[in-house]
């Protein structure tokens, strides 16, 4: 019996083994992925700083570096302690701390026993934790990513930051629309099945502002592209965001795949469906070497540098802080060669270019409506109470992420004409 | 008809690692070792498929299939083998309490999944930490080429890599194995009453030891094949999520049959991916997704209530066999 039994195993291991070495044979050679479109830059110290030698700064994370999310960080933050020589007795990293009062914990204690002169936290859910500590500790500077309220928290030490990773999504999203425009004019699809996939994670307007950054990309070299949503409930869930991946290309006939969610699901689903992916939070060329377009991300490190710098000169560090493509907070990964269509590196260097001058507002009102009106004002949930007090539409646009008048997290939450979300209720 | 093909192709691929965990906890239950250790044993199994797979991968110019599918696939075999045994010696040599073991070894495999995942995800240099075996993975991936030309039917029953088929053979063997056969009915009385089985003299150690290693060995072939075929080679850490618990779920859900576990993983599967194809509002995500659990915890309660005695766990399922105390 055991006999038997092995033999049947060992036989379905050899046809395996035999199917799978036919489709061995003929593998062509790959351009590649091209260089970065927007680079990280080399940090290097401003001149007439100089770092006190008992200067300390500590990181608190969600999670540790083996998270998408929290790599970006710590990369980040590792790069610019090299870059300004802070030695690793003064800085630390707090991985794995949890949006409840473990975070609160790690902030005393980095304040009170490390002596840190600057606490970093990196997840919206941290903020109330530091609410909590700042007060406590007048001396030391608080700053959190993604945070809503250090401008009406009144707590002097308190920060917020973000970036405006919307200009990056757009660049992304003209990618997707030239690849499109592609395979209209091969005659792959019609114009009106120009229709992108995107998996999100939640309907925070973080996630609806970059979805929408994306599609406008698109948008802006493909007309007739429209674009379904799935939401996963989830930051991170390689299953749920894999199987809604493969819905919207089987089932809702997407024909190209984006993602605001942590995990490889939606890559690899693209890479074993043929689907053109574009992808977010760093490049995921080697996962999807025949399908990945191009990446955008936040970089952190202008951020971490400015902080530093401010507190070393004596200087205040603004209450909330939005990096740009100017201050090279937004960045872009190389474009695979092997898959893009012609033209696609200049249309996206046209857009940085005038991202750059000014020239450029992604939400430009004129590009976009709503139930087929144009907006003309837009009240924005800007103070954090979740309820609209604030017309963030000016001059054509919708002033996205602007930390000086409104505030750096982003709050553009509307779901515009071509956009249809498939499993939620708004 | 294609998208009921389609919903239940990926019932399938996503109930497959549920059935290798189940058949292999249930070979194990049936020799009296509750093994709560079985979501670690197939993280084991698939961050030691990957370890083998990833030095492999990086070592050669051109990959050959046979050693892309072989090495992965007896790493995996040999992690999982070496984590079987460490419940092995610990309960059965040592009768260590089970469920303490069991747990303690769930952690200790995710925790080692994920430090050598972490480890190779540094080697790698990767901007996204992850590790992409995508060029051993594709064999893994690959289906009978013709199934695209048969439509829907090709669609659920040829689109699968081999490990698929592996698990459905492996759940048909284990059942014909423990129903008829000398050793499944030697191993069902050493899970029933080790004491008699000891007085039968069948070796009573030698089985639990057989039956936990076994078991763990193909429940590792779970985790090989999300990572592998399911994910396409790539790794991230807690990637699988909890898998394995459900595997264990549904090995009560089957009443201890290899066979029913076979529908039950793709039951489980199903709902697992249903959200996207009822278009369920997210709102309701977390109710859809309770479904598995609330069904395994009424087929307990029916179970329970009927006592029917071919439907009970093994009578000494979960604990430790000491011959002194005949």
């Amino acid at each position: 019996m055991f006999k038997r039994i092995m033999a049947l195993v060992l036989a379905v291991l050899m046809c395996a083994t035999m199917t799978v070495a036919l489709a061995s044979c003929g593998e062509d050679e790959k351009l590649g992925e091209g260089a970065e479109l927007l680079p990280r830059n080399t940090v290097t110290k401003s001149e007439g700083v100089t770092i006190p030698a008992d200067f300390k700064i500590g990181l608190i994370c969600l999670h540790d570096e083996n998270s998408t999310y929290d790599k970006n960080f710590i990369d980040a933050f590792k790069q610019v302690m090299t870059a300004l020589e802070i030695p690793s007795d003064r800085y630390f990293i707090k991985a794995g701390i949890g949006e409840d009062d473990t975070c609160e914990a790690a902030a005393r204690d980095l304040a009170g026993n490390k002596g840190c002169n600057i606490i970093f936290a990196d997840s919206f859910g941290h903020e109330q934790f530091l609410k909590k500590v700042a007060p406590d500790f007048p001396n030391v500077q608080f700053c959190h990513a993604t945070g809503t309220s250090a401008k009406t928290a009144g707590i002097a030490n308190l920060h917020n930051a973000f970036a405006s990773i919307y200009e990056g999504r757009y660049c992304a999203g003209i990618a997707a629309g030239m690849k499109l425009n592609e395979m209209i004019k091969d005659g792959k699809i019609t114009a009106e099945q120009a229709v992108i996939g995107y998996v999100g994670a939640f309907t925070y307007a973080e996630v609806v502002s970059g979805m929408t950054s994306f599609y406008l990309g698109a948008k802006s070299v493909c007309p007739s592209v429209t674009m379904k949503v799935r939401y996963t409930g989830s930051w991170y869930d390689q299953g749920k965001e894999q199987e809604a991946a493969t819905a919207l290309i089987n089932n809702d006939k997407c024909v190209l795949i984006s993602q605001h969610a942590d995990s490889l699901g939606a890559p690899t689903a693209c890479q074993q469906a043929g689907v053109p992916n574009v992808s977010y939070n760093g490049s995921t060329y080697s996962a999807g070497e025949d399908t990945f377009l191009i990446s955008s991300a936040i970089n952190w490190a202008p951020y971490f540098q400015y902080i530093i710098e401010q507190f070393c000169k004596g200087e205040t560090i603004a209450t909330d802080w939005c990096g740009t493509i100017a201050t090279n907070s937004v960045v872009l990964s190389g474009l695979n060669l092997d898959v893009i269509a012609e033209g696609t590196e200049a249309k996206i260097k046209e857009a940085i270019n005038a991202f750059k001058a000014g020239t450029l507002h992604v939400f430009d009102t004129s590009t976009w409506t709503v139930n087929g009106q144009h907006l003309t004002e837009y009240l924005a949930d800007v103070d954090g109470d979740f309820t609209g007090e604030t017309n963030v539409i000016h001059d054509g646009y919708f002033d996205e992420s602007n930390a000086d008048s409104f505030r750096s997290a982003p709050y553009f939450d509307i779901t515009i004409d071509g956009i249809t979300n498939l499993n939620t209720v708004k | 008809m294609n998208f009921i093909a389609q919903f239940l192709q990926r019932a399938i691929l996503q109930g497959t690692p549920l059935l290798f965990g189940a058949t292999g906890e249930i070979i194990t239950e049936k020799s009296g070792n509750l093994n709560l250790g079985i979501p670690g044993i197939m993280y084991v199994g698939a961050i030691s498929g990957v370890i083998g797979g990833f030095f492999y991968q990086n070592s050669v110019k051109s990959v050959n299939p046979f050693l892309a599918i072989m090495i992965p696939l007896l790493s995996c075999l040999l992690g999982a083998l070496l984590a079987s045994l460490i419940y092995c010696f610990l309960t059965i040599t040592l009768h260590a309490n089970q469920n303490v073991t069991g747990l303690a070894l769930t952690t200790f495999g995710v925790g080692f999944g994920n430090f050598f995942g972490g480890s190779l995800i540094k080697i790698t240099k990767s901007e996204v930490p992850y590790v992409a075996l995508t060029k051993i993975a594709k064999y893994y991936h690959s289906s009978f080429p013709f199934a695209k030309k048969l439509g829907w039917f090709g669609t659920l029953f040829f689109s699968y890599g081999f490990l698929v088929y592996l698990a459905v053979i492996l759940a048909i063997v284990a059942t014909v194995l423990l129903k008829r056969s000398r050793i499944g009915l030697q191993l069902r009385a050493v899970g029933e009453n080790p004491a008699t089985a000891d007085a039968a003299g069948i070796n009573v150690t030698g089985y639990k030891y057989f039956a936990t290693c076994i078991g763990g060995m193909v429940a590792g072939l779970g985790g090989l094949y999300f990572i592998m075929d399911y994910s396409g080679g790539i790794w991230s850490n807690n990637g699988f999520g909890d898998r394995g618990w459900l595997a264990i779920a549904i090995v009560i859900f089957a009443m201890w049959r290899p066979n029913l576990a076979i529908f039950a993983s793709y039951l489980f599967g199903g709902l697992y991916i249903l959200f996207n194809y009822i278009n369920a509002k997210m709102q309701l995500l977390p109710i859809i997704q309770m479904i598995p659990y609330v069904v395994t915890i009424l087929a307990l309660i029916l179970t329970s209530i009927r006592k029917k005695r071919e439907n009970q766990p093994p009578a000494s399922l979960g604990l430790s066999y000491f011959r002194e105390e005949r």
